[in-house]
């Protein structure tokens, strides 16, 4: 635990501190609820046209008219295409998109692209991408060994939220407190996963203490920068220096989220890395059909298995007769031999192949003068016998000498696959991956008298290696038995069915149905197990919770205190019983907060103006920056709650005001005079957030698959990258097909190894909450846009394009290539630095044309092209130019 | 009275802070924009005269044994297997023997006296005991964390709260590069055998809320060097050099239209890039140094091994990397620990102190400072036949620029459980390195989320003067 100013200040210092914070409370604009101003009116008349729009621009020109200044143009239909295209989607426009608008810019065409933008599920994977970095999404633990965990449908959620227009109050509440919603739905449920996005450890030697209290600490943390735009954190060790929070504040914070069912420091050990419960089960569409289907078939090998047939009928009636004769003559079963290990290749090969056995056992039968079968006398039935060696197999054998016909059930046990075979018919084949134990594999079979030969093969992958068996001989039911001493004639239709269903369940002629529906019904609970979950969240008992003093979780002497809002802003209404985490998002979206709207629409704000109207969009507290137009955003704030917290509406009252469709460009007296843009008199001009970068790239090239939400992927990836993760080693799996061209919103996150191009466009690991990205330019950047092969696979791709839709001549397929990219025709000039590029590459590869084909052989995609080699990868060259372009990397 | 004080402290945080980050009211996207690729660092001027322009961690990860290092306890071969006296373990935190017996286990290599300093080295590191004139020994470490991925994040970064920028991120910050075709902080990593490798993240360099330009790069032994610094398979050196050229013509081009300061930067950084495709995989090619240094190092090639890395150190030292941190991931030696020295000193001795030898031989040592040891220390007390982590007292050892060579620094109890003579906290070890470099720490702040953050915290910490030169 930090623990600030342990010894710079003294407690004195905080009392004495008490009376200024009184004062800051008293005064600070974002302490009193947003005041529904009246946008002013604006005086001079020769404002340009269309200005103003609506409100927005009201508050914006009167600022400008008290400084003097005025807004700037609007820029080309294009530029604008091109803003709301990548603002609201995160994707470039297509060149038919800006055609259209271009040849009809009137206002209704306007309102129009920003409507259909707004109804596409791209803008709430574009809006989806800032709330995850907010609320810390990521797909690890983000502790130590950073373990994978399922959290992807709580992603899922918060887009179809944004998609769905989810009115933001609701948006808060399901996400603090969906489970404790009455009736909540799975939906509600999967949301309130929020909970459970904090960091968490499975290091050995960790105090759970401390991690709990760490958690906790996360957890308030986020909750008030995300909501409040508080310094909360600044608390946990001391009372705040400036902002009205104590220290017992940050505790009683705390104390909401005490009811999460959680432990300190995670355990190894549960199955298929889901130790991280409890879960919940997300079913899915396509999970359903599967199971559904399944089902089908399940019903259908049922239907033939309860089928009477006359070969049925006969067979049933002569193992009637057999039951009612002389009791069974136990049959003698011979000693086990072993035959092994035999070694392969892979598991599956070594499972697969055949030594020699399957074809006919000679137990004298020698192999360079050594016995092939070893005698095991010692094995005893009904006990697991030990095997040696690694990924081999053994076989085993023993026979059944059969006095008179029986039938007998017989139990196998193995680690790991098993075989089994009958007087040389194969009867039960199962690969799989297990520990041994009693009774994993049964089968009924029919002896004739005689002698019979019994040959299982079990196969180990690594590990363990074992074998298990036993007979049961008196397979008839006492029940069964009883029956079928009443006379047939006398039996009832119950008794007769019921004789009937058990014979189906152990005659031979039945034994493919069984198999079959074993079989299924195994394949059933795997891909009923292999069905989403999700980390729920669940409430329990409250942990105590106590004021840490300086931050210290060993220390046990503080206060024990109770859920509570920090005393600065009120108290929550009296109810019965403890507050609970649906208190407090009720408090966070009642329509009296101060912070919350202002907080949201400062942010939306940010994201289609390049700042906030509170630069400090993490910082609302004395020590932020105080609001530019402290009138907007109150009058924004208040008709956002207004509005019954339409996000939707929110976003396009600011799209289709002037002050958004202003020129980005800004001559220099400009620029010097308002450094910062302050009066928002003209658009900003930033760099594409990282998943951008890439989408944009998939986009021009016609590479992007446009599927929303499921689990996350893994595209390409430099080979090692993982390798300072332990415990276990990790080997990256990339993935195949679509899912390497998806939207990078889905790439997995890790947290301590976020995908490294990713990371060098300043993508954050989502440790914690991040508010606001750098906008950083580096090397890095560029040996990513120059070398990292989905980039060299998008040129290529684009390349074909250029000359599958751009025509036969290079200025055309130049000219086609920046319509794609960048929404424009090239200047002359730019034509010609293109064509000389071209004309050098082109020589280039026509002198070797062996380089030529290992440039186009980058990347997974479909690459038949009609287009001779050179040719093609001179145009690659030029495409490799246009996706490093500055203007391909800025949104204007 | 107390009021002023407090009120006085304040105003001399925000002058210090407004001096130092001008941007630090601004939100973070402006906070280097326009981001000139020529940082020269906010402390500009120097607050007072640098000793050294540099920094070589050698990062001992896992926790060193100090009572198999560089403290020797006697008393404690004494009492070797009987209980730990609970004087010294009461109340403190515990990991992994939490709730066990706890035994003294005696120190497991003899120790002798080295040089003309005649400092106390454990024997098995008699390399190390060949440069102990050179070297400054603290045995009085502490630290707050007991596991290891909190201990390293605050180890870098100064805090355990993620997101915080690591010290490597600092300095550059601070200062700037002195090279125009490396990054300004790089990060090299090898696996021993000696001990379990506990995972490393990559938060352990990361820039946290500076921007990613001050972020470590990390040079891989296999593979490229560094991430996506190769060509693509059919590109040319000369035809990265044609694509270049075309897209600063083309970026210029643009610029004489949308007039922004940004482009000037792209231009500059695709150059950059492009300098450091040629400039990486020369340096990391370490078969071009003469066969009497490969020797010194005990190196025959770039391997991936500490030895290889502690040359490569020495390499990017001398093109001006400003922050080279080498890791050495086996020292988690919770059993066996007498083994696991044994094997992990062959690994480390040697080309430690080849590094300190190579820096002197160049006339590089006065202005290089290097810095060995891990997040924590070992337990005096047995856990098996190995020792859990220790945060109340392990040792560090600093040669270069700046430092006293030949002495040893405060001291732990008589077991070794306690610093109880001028007890250095990891902050202090901080201070100390921006001392070094010219950096008041106290003056080196960013605010981010409501605080002024700094590498040191805003508890007490100091340069430690006593081992000034």
């Amino acid at each position: 635990m930090h623990r600030y100013f342990r010894d710079v200040m003294t407690v004195g210092l905080f009392v004495a501190m008490a009376p200024m914070v009184a004062l800051a409370q008293a005064s600070h604009w974002a302490y009193s609820a947003p005041k529904p101003a009246t946008p002013p009116d604006v005086q001079q008349s020769d404002w340009p046209p269309g200005w103003p729009r609506n409100a927005i621009d009201q508050f914006v020109l009167e600022a400008m008219e008290r400084a003097g200044r005025q807004p700037a143009p609007q820029p080309s239909a294009a530029t604008v295409v091109r803003r709301l295209s990548f603002d609201l989607h995160g994707l470039p426009p297509t060149v038919a998109e800006v055609e259209a608008f271009s040849a009809d810019p009137s206002e209704q065409a306007y309102e129009r692209l920003v409507d259909r933008l707004l109804s596409s599920e791209h803008f709430a994977e574009r809006m989806a991408m800032y709330w995850l970095d907010l609320v810390r999404y990521a797909d690890t633990t983000g502790v130590h060994a950073d373990n994978p965990w399922d959290i992807y449908p709580y992603r899922d959620w918060v887009i179809q939220a944004f998609h769905q227009n989810q009115p933001f109050d609701a948006f808060t509440r399901e996400q603090l407190a969906g489970d404790q919603l009455p009736n909540a739905t799975l939906q509600q449920r999967i949301a309130a996963a929020y909970n459970r996005l904090n960091l968490i450890t499975r290091e050995g030697g960790s105090q759970p203490k401390e991690f709990l209290a760490r958690y906790m600490a996360d957890r308030v943390r986020n909750v008030s920068t995300v909501w409040l735009a508080a310094t909360v954190g600044c608390a946990e060790c001391h009372d705040h220096k400036f902002d009205p929070v104590s220290t017992r504040d940050f505790y009683r914070l705390g104390a909401f989220f005490a009811d999460i069912q959680q432990v300190g420091v995670y355990s190894q050990g549960a199955k298929k890395n889901r130790y991280f419960g409890p879960y919940l089960r997300v079913p899915t569409e396509a999970g359903q059909t599967l199971l559904a289907g399944l089902d089908t078939r399940i019903a259908a090998v049922k239907g033939m298995v309860d089928t009477q047939t006359d070969e049925l009928a006969q067979a049933e009636q002569i193992w009637q007769r057999e039951q009612q004769g002389p009791p069974v003559v136990e049959p003698v079963f011979g000693t086990w031999h072993s035959a092994g290990p035999f070694t392969g290749g892979s598991f599956g090969d070594v499972h697969k192949r055949a030594f020699g056995p399957e074809s006919g056992v000679d137990l004298a039968a020698r192999n360079d003068g050594q016995p092939i079968w070893q005698a095991h006398p010692e094995w005893r039935d009904a006990k697991a016998h030990k095997l040696v060696g690694g990924r081999t197999a053994y076989y085993l054998y023993r026979t059944i000498d059969v006095e008179s016909a029986l039938a007998m059930t017989l139990w196998f046990g193995s680690d790991d696959s098993i075989q089994v075979w009958l007087d040389g018919k194969r009867l039960l084949n199962h690969e799989i991956s297990r520990g041994v134990a009693p009774d994993q594999e049964r089968l009924v079979v029919a002896l004739d008298q005689g002698q019979h030969q019994l040959l299982v093969k079990v196969t180990n992958g690594s590990g363990g290696f074992g074998f298990y068996f036993r007979a049961e001989l008196d397979l008839l039911p006492a029940e069964i038995r009883t029956l079928l001493q009443v006379p047939a004639k006398e039996r009832d239709l119950a008794s007769v069915q019921s004789i009937s269903r058990y014979f189906r369940s152990i005659t031979p002629l039945l034994q493919q149905q069984r198999d079959a529906l074993a079989q299924l019904q195994q394949q059933r609970e795997i891909s009923l197990a292999s069905e989403p979950v999700v980390m729920a969240t669940v409430a329990t008992k409250p942990m105590t919770t106590r004021v840490l003093l300086r931050g210290n979780w060993m220390d046990d002497s503080g206060k024990i205190v109770e859920p509570g809002l920090p005393a600065a802003f009120g108290s929550l209404a009296k109810r019965q019983g403890r507050a609970t985490r649906l208190d407090l998002a009720n408090w966070l979206v009642s329509p009296d907060n101060p912070l919350v709207a202002r907080v949201f629409v400062n942010r939306l704000w940010r994201l289609f103006f390049g700042r906030g109207i509170v630069r400090s969009l993490d910082d609302f507290g004395s020590q932020g920056v105080p609001p530019t137009h402290p009138e907007l955003l109150d009058w924004l704030a208040h008709r956002f709650v207004q509005s019954g917290w339409d996000v939707k509406a929110m976003v396009r009252l600011m799209l289709t005001s002037s002050t958004y469709r202003q020129s980005s460009l800004s001559d220099e007296a400009t620029a010097r005079q308002d450094p910062y843009n302050d009066l928002f008199s003209r658009q900003a001009r930033f760099r594409h957030d990282a998943e951008i970068v890439r989408d944009n790239a998939l986009v021009v090239s016609g590479l992007l698959v446009r599927k929303v939400g499921g689990r996350s992927v893994r595209p390409y990836q430099p080979a090692g990258f993982y390798r300072h993760l332990n415990f276990p080693k990790r080997k990256y799996q990339q993935d195949m097909g679509e899912n390497l061209w998806r939207r990078s919103i889905y790439t997995h996150w890790q947290r301590q190894y976020l995908h490294p191009s990713l990371a060098a466009f300043d993508a954050p690991s989502r440790e914690q909450c991040t508010v606001e990205r750098a906008r950083s330019n580096t090397p890095l950047q560029a040996l990513v846009l120059l070398n990292d092969p989905i980039l060299v696979e998008a040129a290529r791709a684009l390349a074909m394009r250029m000359h599958s839709e751009g025509g036969d001549e290079v200025q055309k397929r130049i000219t086609f290539a920046w319509q794609t990219v960048l929404s424009r025709v090239p200047s002359a000039q730019e034509l010609d630095v293109m064509r000389n590029h071209h004309q050098r590459l082109l020589a280039q590869y026509s002198e070797d044309p062996d380089a030529a084909k290992r440039l186009l052989a980058i990347g997974k995609h479909a690459q038949a092209s009609d287009v001779a080699a050179p040719e093609l990868a001179a145009s690659m060259g030029l495409a490799r130019v246009m996706l490093s372009l500055h203007e391909s990397l800025t949104r204007y | 009275m107390a009021l002023r004080t407090n009120l006085s402290r304040r105003r001399f945080l925000a002058s210090g802070l407004g001096a130092v980050a001008a941007p630090v009211l601004l939100g973070k996207s402006d906070l280097l924009a326009p981001s000139d690729p020529h940082w020269q660092g906010v402390v500009n001027p120097l607050h007072h005269p640098p000793r050294v322009k540099r920094v070589i961690h050698l990062y001992m990860a896992g926790g060193p044994s100090h009572l198999e290092t560089f403290d020797y306890k006697p008393k404690l071969a004494d009492l070797h297997g009987q209980p730990m006296p609970a004087s010294f373990t009461d109340g403190q935190p515990i990991a992994q023997l939490q709730g066990q017996q706890l035994t003294c286990l005696a120190p497991q290599f003899p120790f002798a006296r080295f040089g003309q300093s005649g400092q106390e080295i454990c024997t098995r590191f008699p390399h190390l005991g060949s440069i102990a004139d050179d070297i400054c020994i603290i045995r009085s470490m502490k630290t707050d964390q007991i596991n290891h991925d909190p201990a390293h994040t605050l180890f870098n970064t100064g805090s355990t709260i993620p997101g915080r920028p690591a010290m490597g991120s600092w300095i550059n910050y601070g200062l700037g590069s002195e090279c125009s075709d490396l990054p300004g902080f790089i990060v090299l990593a090898s696996v021993g055998k000696g001990g379990q490798a506990q995972p490393i993240a990559a938060r352990q360099w990361s820039s946290g809320f500076l921007p990613s330009r001050f972020q470590g790069v990390e040079f891989r032994s296999k593979g490229s060097p560094v991430l996506f610094v190769g060509n693509p398979d059919g590109i040319t050196r000369q035809q990265q050099r044609q694509a270049v050229d075309t897209i600063a013509q083309l970026n210029q081009l643009h610029d004489n239209v949308v007039h922004d300061p940004e482009i000037a930067t792209r231009i500059a950084q695709f150059e950059m890039a492009f300098r450091m495709q040629a400039s990486v995989p020369e340096l990391a090619d370490i078969s071009s140094e003469p066969r009497s240094v490969l020797d010194l190092y005990g190196v025959e090639q770039q391997d991936g091994s500490f030895a290889s890395n502690c040359l490569l150190a020495r390499r990017l030292a001398e093109r001006g990397v400003r922050f080279i941190q080498v890791y050495h991931r086996a020292w988690d030696h919770h059993g066996a620990v007498k083994r696991s020295i044994d094997i992990t000193a062959n690994e480390v001795d040697r080309a430690s102190a080849a590094l300190i030898t190579d820096l002197k031989r160049r006339g590089m040592l006065d202005d290089t400072l290097v810095l060995w040891g891990g997040e924590f220390g070992r337990t005096p007390m047995a856990q098996g036949s190995g020792r859990d982590h220790h945060i109340r007292g392990f040792s560090y050892f600093l040669a270069g620029g700046g430092i006293r060579g030949g002495m040893t620094h405060g001291a732990t109890d008589e077991l070794g459980y306690h610093a109880v003579q001028d007890v250095v906290h990891v902050r202090d070890l901080h201070a100390t390195i921006l001392h070094l470099l010219g950096i008041d720490h106290q003056r080196l702040s960013q605010r981010f989320q409501g605080l002024d953050i700094r590498l040191t915290g805003v508890e007490r910490a100091a340069p430690i003067r006593a081992i000034l030169s």
